[in-house]
């Protein structure tokens, strides 16, 4: 009723109800958006805001002073690296895995095929989380504790990405490749030449799900990884916000959560519109 | 090379880093089942059972709203949708050590629910609770939202049409049309929902560290703290198959329609 109102205000003719039309309009997408606006809002003011004053319940003057700071406190660049390290170093070897099953899944016909499916699916409700006790047991007889390498092993096979590509491979035409095995190309020449350029965009959306997942990663880490050299960005952050909470040091720890969570809004600031649309796409998370 | 060669690499892993760690979680945590039975263990059980309960539903229907709300294509319609999205894509220890900004003695949220009359939901067993299930809501309905966006986006216009011209209302044409046409994608974000719910903790470790009194102290955050804090790996074993018992009574709810899913809409 009242969209029908609203749009109605809209088009008649005098400024100010037309005005009032859009408003109403656009209510219920503010209302929806309120929270959030006011969460990134008071992170964004207090990162800015001496803690002192926060302490007061003031928000400004404005300094850099938070953000110079967090970022000396702990050892930022170490963390950034690390995990940049953890989470292309894994995506890359995680891009072989989910082609290859991807492509099996594709093939395979009949029983076989529902067969490794459901197994795989089944994936899905083994999540590595609620593993992280035996996983870390294998580590340890591996003796890969403490190593991003170690970190980065229960996550090697992906049940979501397996799938994607599956679908991926599926909407290919199999004429496709008949002509191009006619033409004399290799397994291996097919494969790089008419297959992986069609799965490109299946690819790229699991790989934007995989780097926000492990790069937002928390309790595995903490499970794995002992030396503070070797901590990826959450795990320094959380032990960052436990000394700065002692000493509410509020500033600090909204100015930690900005240095954190940058690197991946800023991305998802520049490809929303890729970001968004694989996401959506994908389907599976996870 | 044999089709099934092509198999190994991601068979390997998941043998090595899923289905065998299942496995030894069941046969390891099976002779301590008895010690579950404690008040402690029981009542992690029940925190992490009530926490699914309400934050599935809330989230989903969060997602809903905000999707029906923010559909459109329109230049502040798409930045309102990134505010709503930014939590996803914020790790949620940093998500949740803004809550403890907010929630502090003199922070800003403490503030108006204090003018309300409320207590400091930290230190308070059920406001804790409430906390987590709000900060475990408000990171995940974002990526909910943009499951149903799409989902609109793909409705059949002459559905749509054809109701209007029957003279349905908007809330006739939602109950009647819209929601029964979504309802793949609630159940598809549902599992979703309650796969998160049994699995992120982060938060916890942040903002109540599974107090106070045990109101917060999911399965998953307990497995943690007994077995990596306490070195107590027989009872983290017992808990861990708690956990995997849940999740394979969701994957025998959800499997078999899942892979319906799968084949019609991905």
């Amino acid at each position: 009723m009242t969209f029908r109102v609203s749009r109605h205000l809209a088009r008649v003719g005098r400024p100010g109800l037309r005005a009032l039309g859009r408003f109403l309009r656009e209510a219920p997408a503010l209302f929806v958006a309120l929270p959030f606006l006011a969460l990134a809002g008071f992170t964004f003011l207090a990162a800015f805001t001496p803690t002192a004053n926060l302490n007061r319940g003031e928000v400004g003057p404005f300094t850099l002073e938070n953000l110079r700071l967090a970022w000396s406190s702990a050892d930022f660049p170490r963390l950034y690296l690390n995990t940049t390290l953890f989470v292309f170093g894994l995506l890359l070897v995680q891009l072989f895995t989910v082609t290859t099953a991807g492509f099996a899944l594709a093939q395979l016909s009949g029983a076989a095929q529902n067969w490794t499916f459901h197994a795989i699916l089944l994936q899905l409700f083994l999540p590595a989380s609620a593993l992280i006790l035996p996983n870390f047991l294998t580590l340890k007889a591996l003796g890969l504790t403490d190593t991003l390498t170690g970190l980065a092993l229960p996550y090697v096979a992906s049940a979501t990405g397996a799938f994607l590509l599956r679908q991926g491979f599926r909407q290919i035409p199999r004429e496709l490749i008949e002509a191009a095995v006619m033409d004399g190309a290799t397994p291996w020449q097919v494969m790089a030449r008419v297959l992986l350029p069609l799965v490109r965009p299946h690819l790229a959306a699991f790989s934007l799900v995989s780097l926000v997942y492990h790069w937002n990663e928390f309790l595995w880490p903490l499970v794995v990884v002992q030396s503070p050299e070797k901590r990826v960005l959450s795990l320094g952050f959380a032990s960052f916000t436990r000394s700065a909470e002692s000493g509410m040091e509020w500033g600090l720890i909204a100015a930690g959560a900005i240095l954190v969570g940058a690197p991946m809004l800023l991305a998802f600031a520049l490809f929303q519109r890729a970001f968004v649309e694989s996401f959506a796409r994908s389907g599976l998370k996870g | 090379m044999p089709l099934w060669t092509w198999l190994l690499p991601t068979g390997i892993f998941l043998l090595a880093f899923a289905y065998l760690p299942a496995l030894r979680i069941a046969l390891e945590g099976f002779p301590a089942l008895p010690k579950l039975l404690s008040g402690e263990n029981l009542n992690s059980l029940r925190v992490t059972l009530l926490y699914t309960l309400l934050t599935v539903p809330l989230s989903v229907l969060l997602g809903l709203l905000s999707a029906l709300a923010l559909e459109g294509n329109s230049r502040f319609r798409q930045f309102l949708r990134a505010l709503v999205f930014h939590p996803v894509v914020l790790p949620t220890v940093a998500f949740a050590a803004v809550f403890l900004y907010l929630l502090n003695p003199l922070g800003p949220l403490q503030g108006l629910l204090h003018t309300l009359g409320l207590p400091n939901p930290l230190g308070d067993p059920l406001g804790a609770f409430l906390a987590v299930v709000a900060v475990g809501v408000l990171k995940d309905m974002g990526i909910y939202m943009l499951f149903y966006l799409a989902g609109l986006q793909n409705l059949p216009k002459e559905v749509l049409d054809a109701a209007r011209v029957d003279g349905a209302g908007p809330a006739t044409t939602f109950f009647h049309v819209t929601w029964p046409l979504l309802s793949p994608i609630t159940f598809f974000v549902g599992v979703m929902a309650a796969l998160g719910a049994l699995r992120n903790v982060d938060h916890i470790f942040v903002l109540t560290k599974g107090g106070p009194v045990g109101a917060t102290d999911h399965l998953l955050y307990r497995v943690y703290t007994l077995g990596f804090e306490y070195f107590d790996f027989p009872s983290a074993a017992a808990l861990s198959l708690a956990l995997l018992t849940l999740l394979t009574l969701l994957a025998l709810v959800a499997l078999p329609r899942l892979e319906r899913g799968v084949h019609y809409d991905v």
